[in-house]
């Protein structure tokens, strides 16, 4: 669970988002948590249900794309 | 009584408190910073503004092409008085180019396009830049001392003006991003409205299927939703 998250977060830096351009593009693809509690997820200092870490997954995938490099990380709901 | 130097320095920074919101973006405040520190000296040929950010500088704006070419020179030996300025973060006064020998590559280039003098000022641009007003004039002596304590007084208050300018235009791009996220959003909750209509799925399923359509087409999530939401329309009619 740890080092899933921490691929969230990792992808986020390498991408040159802030906490709140992240929680910007979560937004946009519908995601329904405030920027302190997507900030508390990335951090480990609170929890997420499946679909909400996925709302992530796709904001973060969504930006590889946007950055021509691979969205690959795995969403957790199938 | 308020001095020339207080008078002009007032108005000048009501005039662009004024017009910050009229500026399309934070270059057009820097080329008034340029423009503006160039009409307070009577002597200013022509002026530009230096940032250095990761290290590499640029001529962000100029009021002439002299300035340019003068600013080119030192750019391309990383070295001369407003890249000292901005990096040092001290005023650089020259009285005549020609007979000053600290920086050859800055003194050719200045001859050759007639400028005699220069006052390179630094500007406080936050933590990730450096920067410099540069001033330029056609006759040796062209900056007196009372035109460098303008000068100075001018930098610090062009310095406020482009902190709240940046500032500005942070919270305007992050608006826009923000507005542009929210219309996004807004189709995908309509498709995802439809999804639950017609299929009986709750919201987080029918999220899932939306994004299982996007990952598989390798489209983004708005564009599968915004043709759900228009086929669901003509379906309507």
């Amino acid at each position: 669970m740890t080092g899933e998250i921490d691929r969230l977060d990792t992808a986020r830096r390498q991408l040159g988002l802030s906490f709140q351009d992240l929680w910007v593009r979560y937004i946009g693809v519908g995601g329904r948590c405030d920027a302190f509690a997507l900030r508390g997820y990335l951090t480990g200092r609170s929890v997420l249900a499946d679909v909400d870490h996925d709302h992530i997954v796709l904001a973060l995938n969504e930006a590889l794309g946007d950055a021509c490099a691979d969205p690959s990380i795995a969403y957790r709901l199938s | 009584m308020p001095d020339r130097a207080e008078e002009t320095a007032a108005g000048t920074v009501a005039w662009w408190y004024t017009r910050l919101t009229d500026d399309e973006n934070l270059q057009a405040a820097l080329r008034r910073v340029a423009e503006a520190g160039c009409q307070l000296l009577s002597n200013c040929q022509a002026a530009s503004v230096t940032v250095i950010e990761q290290g590499r500088p640029v001529t962000v704006v100029s009021t002439a092409d002299i300035a340019l070419a003068v600013d080119a020179a030192q750019y391309k030996v990383d070295d001369g008085p407003c890249l000292s300025a901005a990096r040092l973060q001290r005023i650089i006064l020259i009285d005549d180019v020609a007979a000053d020998d600290r920086w050859p590559m800055f003194r050719d280039a200045a001859i050759d396009e007639g400028v005699r003098a220069s006052l390179s000022i630094p500007l406080k641009l936050g933590s990730a830049a450096q920067g410099g007003l540069n001033l330029y004039g056609d006759q040796p002596g062209a900056f007196a001392d009372d035109d460098q304590d303008l000068a100075v007084g001018f930098a610090a208050q062009a310095s406020i003006v482009i902190a709240n300018a940046q500032a500005y235009w942070a919270a305007f791009d992050s608006t826009k991003n923000l507005t542009a996220a929210l219309d996004s959003r807004a189709v995908i909750e309509q498709a995802k409205g439809v999804l639950i209509a017609r299929h009986g799925l709750s919201d987080d399923e029918a999220f899932t299927q939306l994004r299982r359509r996007s990952q598989d087409a390798n489209r983004k999530l708005r564009a599968i939703a915004a043709e759900i939401v228009e086929q669901a329309r003509q379906d309507g009619r």
